[in-house]
């Protein structure tokens, strides 16, 4: 229990900090009365929207670490996030003339996107379900994720080029694709937030049957757990909560992978204790990686993915060196 | 007495291929029984097919209710299993893993009742692993794991307990140990069927078996009517020695 408040008096306490140097970090200057509360303003949208886009990850690591009871799986590393790029990217390309044509007329505009992502995740889980169905080996899932995300960015380069005909859609794809919360507004902020209550909520009402999962699917399934909807369900909502993160903040790397990694030690495995610590801590290490890129860079925008890249790769190699060792899952 | 598992003409099959042939079997309730077999026989196949594990024709029958018209939460509250090997790798909490065999009688949302917790509890003393109560499963030795999931099974709270070589990992005295356990679970009712591979077990604490070869039924009934000269020798291509086996009994003060 005491271990509990510790995490959680850390988790809060590390996090009014990363808000609040999120609020008072970037170029325009606050001591401008005039300017003050709007800088405020987007800074605090940009925070919400990098905070939920962080949470979702994290949550969705969970959701395909369990699902896949592989310890080095997560959202990027399983084409999710390539997928829900795939799937945003296309929405952009190929919705203004849905929308033009009439098709996708009782649709709101910027609604496409996160649709179109949360649609591309689904799709790039069910792929890799279906390649690897019927084998535990986490290298099979892992090749099976790259192999995935690798067809997913060679489709999007094609999308990137055929956009560059038009200047304004060329810059809106180019922009989704690198990703960042630079300029996100009160709708994005509703759609990642959306995406969070209700991946999060679902996540913890079939947290019980996740815990069980974690025995293998012989084991669930004469303990009373219905392995195939459970796998189903937690596949839509991972979509959903990769969608969502995506459609906000674009591809950002290793969040779903190290943040669960990061928290286990102090919130054991059991689910319900395990996701919402997560999902803080996802909030967390996105808003200040979202800092860390105004810090370094202030002229020009560095993409939120990069820094999210640079610290999650070296991790994600240590995690796999350290499965090999143990050959455990689940930390 | 009642009948706690009855089989007829039950065959396993993996994909198209008939593993299990036909078998029928009957056990009482409150008894002790054993699926015995050399490598390869079917034994844990055979058991794998009883819990819905693999497709099977024919009938399963548990206190006289078919299995396969049991809905997956009935079936687990009815019957517990356990694997020979557990595909559990995680850090989990001894106690967690031993909850997890109440799944089936908690509601979604619903947490541990004091009931509930109370039969945890009861589990995890009865296989003697309630000081391992906060461990982590990954950081227990072989036969540790085994008692953990062993409590698993109990806590379920299942009247019928199939047991696929639940003494493989256990040092003597925790195998004695478990046969008491067994033993002292069937007088309250509850009926046990497991794989054993020792048959100088089999005969000391079952009451009934099945001499399973190739697949198929060799020969069944009381473990010593089971077990005759003649099927050992054909089903395991060994006779009996003429010398007393070791027998060992738990101390008193260590029960």
């Amino acid at each position: 229990m005491k271990r509990t408040y510790a995490l959680w008096g850390t988790l809060l306490l590390l996090s009014g900090a990363a808000v609040a140097g999120s609020l008072y970090t970037g170029a325009g200057d606050l001591g401008d009365e005039s300017l003050r509360a709007t800088f405020l303003r987007l800074r605090a949208l940009r925070t919400a929207a990098g905070f939920g886009a962080g949470a979702c990850l994290a949550v969705a690591g969970v959701l395909v670490q369990a699902l896949f009871r592989n310890p080095l799986a997560g959202p990027s590393i399983v084409g999710a996030t390539a997928g829900a790029t795939l799937g945003g990217q296309l929405a952009l390309l190929g919705g203004q003339g849905l929308i033009a044509a009439g098709v996708a007329a009782r649709l709101a505009p910027e609604m496409l996107v996160p649709i179109g992502a949360i649609a591309g995740a689904l799709f790039a889980l069910s792929a890799l379900l279906l390649i690897v169905r019927g084998s535990n080996d986490p290298t099979h899932v892992l090749l099976a994720g790259f192999l995935l995300s690798s067809l997913f960015l060679s489709i999007g380069a094609f999308a990137l080029s055929l956009a560059q005909d038009t200047w304004e859609l060329g810059r809106a794809v180019l922009s989704f694709t690198l990703g960042g919360v630079s300029g996100r507004g009160p709708g994005h902020v509703a759609i990642v937030a959306t995406a969070l209550s209700a991946g999060l909520a679902a996540a913890m009402l079939w947290a019980p049957s996740l815990d069980v999962l974690l025995s293998g699917d012989d084991e669930a399934s004469t303990l009373g757990v219905d392995v195939a909807t459970t796998r189903r369900w937690g596949i839509v909502w991972t979509a959903v909560l990769s969608g969502g993160a995506v459609a906000v903040a674009g591809n950002v790397a290793f969040v779903g992978l190290i943040v669960p990694h990061a928290i286990r030690p102090f919130a054991g495995v059991m689910h319900r204790r395990l996701l919402p610590a997560v999902a803080v801590a996802g909030g967390l290490f996105v808003v200040t990686c979202d800092v860390a890129t105004r810090l370094i860079s202030v002229k020009a925008n560095m993409p939120l993915g990069v820094i999210t890249g640079l610290i999650g790769a070296p991790l994600f190699l240590l995690l796999l060196r350290r499965s090999q060792l143990l050959g455990e899952s689940h930390g | 007495m009642a009948d706690a598992l009855t089989l007829r003409n039950l065959r396993v099959l993996r994909g198209s291929h008939v593993c299990v042939h036909d078998v029928s079997w009957t056990v009482e309730a409150g008894t002790v029984a054993a699926v015995l077999g050399p490598n390869g026989a079917g034994k844990s196949t055979l058991l794998r097919g009883i819990v819905g594990l693999l497709p099977a024709q024919g009938s399963a029958q548990v206190l006289g209710r078919d299995v396969a018209t049991m809905s997956r939460r009935e079936r687990a509250r009815r019957v517990a299993w356990l694997p020979q090997e557990s595909a559990l790798r995680t850090a989990m909490p001894v106690r967690d893993v031993v909850a997890a065999g109440l799944f089936a009688r908690r509601s979604a949302l619903g947490g541990l009742t004091e009931n509930d917790a109370g039969g945890v509890d009861e589990a995890m003393r009865a296989v003697d692993v309630a000081s391992l109560s906060t461990r982590p499963f990954t950081q227990l030795s072989g036969g540790e794991r085994r008692r953990v999931l062993l409590a698993r099974a109990l806590a379920t709270g299942a009247e019928l307990l199939l047991l696929d070589e639940p003494t493989a990992a256990l040092d003597l005295a925790h195998a004695l140990r478990f046969f008491d356990t067994i033993r002292e679970l069937t007088r309250l009712g509850r009926t046990v069927v497991c794989v054993l591979h020792d048959l100088n077990d089999a005969l000391r604490f079952s009451d009934l078996a099945i001499v399973l070869h190739h697949g198929r039924q060799v020969s069944s009934g009381r473990t010593r009517d089971a077990l005759t000269d003649d099927v050992i020798r054909s089903a395991w291509g060994v006779s009996q020695s003429p010398d007393a086996a070791a027998r060992f009994d738990l101390l008193e003060s260590a029960r």
